[in-house]
């Protein structure tokens, strides 16, 4: 018999149940995400992840091109996303550039990109300068001409290079540098030209705390060119904090700080984001910060056996789990491969996509170009000599 | 942990008695850059005339034994040769004595490193300014020494893009030895209001790029005092170390099982102590030193009177 104290009694258990559910459907897709199977993308699921997702972040290096040349099938992979009605983001660590002579660069490489969709580190620099620093101060940079450039397009002036930067008696060093009050920040990114004086002007800069201390990413290398090491921003950051003792905000990834601005200008919904990179350091634990899949290509600096090796670490350091991807794949340029096979994509005859040479290389045999010896993986990577997994 | 007491004229017998041998550092400690902390040289003398042996042993690898020699005469010091121990000498040691070197050095270094060397007959290659000319990919055209047979890194005023990039490249044969003078953060000097990046510095960026650790000779690390001993008698329990930082002169001191002394002339103060003391790194809690005094200046007037 129908009484309120048994409606009132059921409609509870409704709701605590829907409660229950919704915790636990929940529960489990933090479950994936934070414990993802390391899947291939194939033609058996390449349209079921790209039906899932709206935007695609694309790193570059590694990803669209190698050096100065475009991986073979990645601009096609772009078009494809493009007409499929995605929305590309171009997230890329590399400061060299001002964002002007990036879309010189993808345009030259068959790339079909907007200026706007282009986040590299140089912007990201931009970005925060022009937001933290008053009006009347400088940055002082340690980086390529294409970074002033690209902080000075946001209005920041960047303050002139020391004319006695060439000086090098350490008696006059300390008589002739000048500190100019009006600087409010120094940014530390790949600069060719680095050497003790910049170093030294840079620490004695960061003397006063309040002066912002920003990088564009902590890489310790450049991606190898033929056996030689080319040293990264991260070896100067290093040798900026030993004499200063201070902590650099780290604008690019694997920080989400570029996260915020590429979310709000492109309304993205992470749950429809996927992040796609070639290094577990900054693209897939990137992705891991912001909350969004992230799938691996294999055409560039991590390997797969970077990858299994961290599934194993898993076991007893459950922090790396923070650098497997959802997903991997021989390259980017596979993507449009499959669909074309699946019948879902016209290929341009002359692209990549139809030719032999894309994506040749077994999943297997790429070989990390950074690990030259047991004990000194780079999948644990940025700065880190010995072993260290548990710092994470 | 114990506090570190003033080294007052009541505790003078005590200090005395307690050192036959006593080493000193020298930046921050005798010198500020290049004026005489005032009556040092009047100290040294003293001491030796006390019966008691100083030695010199200094981070600093800008300078040889010899031209270490040519700034403690300028300064009015009586000092010989072989009682300097500063790094450039520690390396060229290292490399002669231990490794029985052959083949040739990448060395990121002074001058002053570059006469020691030559002093040992250790070939070397790469010092002097190694501008950056063209880009990346025209450097890495050009073959590398294949004589090369170990890197050191001491201070380099000439460090640019180029040597970091050989560096780290000769540095990626595991079987490369990997030497550095020290790992000092920064150069004490006289004018405290400007920072002079150590060569710390520059040993971080190439072990970063080199993905490796260097093996480091210099104070902290007891290299200097094994050193010591074979040319010296040293009973550690005999001996006290003078210095102006706490993480390389103290800590050697520590490391090494000697008394310590802490001078304010130089790199840490007082509240530097007192942030020892309450570190929550335990390495860092027993760098205390034994005694700490203003200055040397103030010893040797609380000397004169022995």
């Amino acid at each position: 018999m129908f009484s309120l104290k048994t409606y009132t009694s059921k409609f509870a258990n409704i709701i605590w149940w829907k409660l229950f559910e919704r915790k636990r459907t929940l529960s489990a897709r933090i479950l994936k995400m934070r414990h993802p199977e390391f899947t291939q993308i194939t033609e058996n699921n390449v349209k079921e992840v790209l039906d899932s997702v709206d935007t695609v972040l694309l790193d570059c290096d590694g990803v669209l091109w190698r050096g100065e040349d475009a991986i073979p099938g990645s601009p096609e992979t772009v078009r494809m996303l493009r007409a499929m009605g995605k929305q590309p983001v171009f997230l890329t660590n590399y400061s060299i550039l001002s964002r002007k002579e990036l879309m010189e660069k993808f345009t030259h490489l068959g790339y079909d990109v907007r200026e706007e969709e282009i986040y590299s580190s140089a912007t990201l620099a931009g970005l925060y300068l022009q937001s933290h620093l008053q009006t009347d101060e400088t940055v002082f940079v340690l980086g390529s001409q294409g970074l002033h450039d690209e902080i000075e397009s946001f209005g920041v002036k960047v303050a002139p290079l020391d004319s006695e930067d060439h000086v090098f008696d350490i008696q006059s060093l300390t008589e002739t540098l000048k500190i100019d009050p009006k600087i409010g920040a120094v940014v530390v990114a790949f600069d060719i030209n680095f050497n003790y004086r910049k170093l030294l002007r840079a620490a004695n800069i960061l003397s006063k705390e309040s002066t912002h201390f920003l990088v564009t990413n902590e890489d310790p290398r450049l991606p190898s060119n033929d056996g030689w090491i080319v040293p990264d921003c991260g070896c100067l950051i290093e040798s900026v904090i030993k004499a200063t003792k201070r902590t650099p905000t780290v604008l690019g990834k694997p920080n989400k700080f570029a996260w915020d601005f590429i979310s709000k200008r492109f309304h993205v919904n992470p749950e429809r984001t996927i992040m796609i990179g070639d290094s577990l350091n900054t693209d897939i634990l990137f992705g891991y910060n912001c909350g969004i899949r992230r799938s691996l290509v294999l055409s560039g600096i991590s390997s797969y056996a970077d990858v299994t090796n961290r599934i194993d670490e898993v076991k007893h350091h459950p922090n790396a789990e923070k650098w497997i991807p959802n997903y991997y794949i021989q390259s980017l340029g596979t993507i449009a491969k499959c669909l074309w096979s699946l019948g879902l994509y016209e290929p341009d005859p002359d692209g990549d996509v139809c030719s032999d040479s894309a994506s040749d290389e077994t999943i297997e045999d790429r070989v990390d170009p950074w690990v030259s010896q047991p004990g000194t993986s780079s999948a644990n990577g940025i700065c880190h000599r010995k072993e260290v997994i548990t710092t994470v | 942990m114990s506090r570190a007491k003033e080294l007052t004229k009541q505790l003078l017998r005590q200090f005395v008695d307690s050192f036959d041998t006593i080493l000193f550092d020298c930046d921050g400690v005798l010198w500020q850059s290049n004026d005489v902390i005032s009556k040092t040289p009047a100290l040294i003398a003293k001491l030796r005339d006390m019966g008691k042996q100083p030695l010199f042993v200094t981070n600093n690898s800008t300078k040889s034994r010899r031209q270490y020699m040519e700034k403690f005469a300028k300064l009015g010091f009586k000092v010989s040769e072989n009682e300097i121990f500063c790094t450039a000498y520690l390396a060229a040691i290292y490399l002669r004595n231990i490794l029985n070197f052959q083949g040739k050095a990448y060395l990121i270094g002074s001058p002053g490193m570059q006469e020691e060397f030559k002093l040992f007959d250790i070939n070397y290659t790469g010092t002097g300014p190694d501008p950056v000319t063209g880009e990346v990919e025209d450097w890495v055209k050009i073959p590398l020494d294949p004589e090369v047979t170990a890197v050191v890194v001491g201070f380099d005023r000439d460090l640019s893009m180029r040597k970091l990039t050989k560096g780290a490249t000769y540095l990626q044969d595991p079987k490369m030895p990997f030497i550095a003078t020290n790992t000092d953060s920064c150069l004490p000097i006289k004018d405290s209001q400007f920072l002079i990046p150590g060569t710390g510095s520059i040993v971080s960026a190439v072990e970063t790029a080199a993905g490796r650790d260097a093996l480091v000779l210099g104070k902290p690390h007891k290299f200097m005092v094994d050193l010591i001993k074979e040319k010296f008698t040293l009973e550690p329990r005999r001996t006290v170390m003078v210095g102006d930082r706490l993480n390389t002169d103290i800590q050697l001191g520590k490391n090494a099982d000697l008394h310590t002394l802490l001078v304010l002339t130089g790199v840490s103060k007082l509240s530097d102590v007192d942030s020892n003391l309450e570190s929550s790194d335990p390495t860092d809690r027993e760098c205390i030193p034994d005694y700490y005094i203003e200055s040397l200046t103030k010893l040797t007037e609380y000397l004169s009177d022995f």
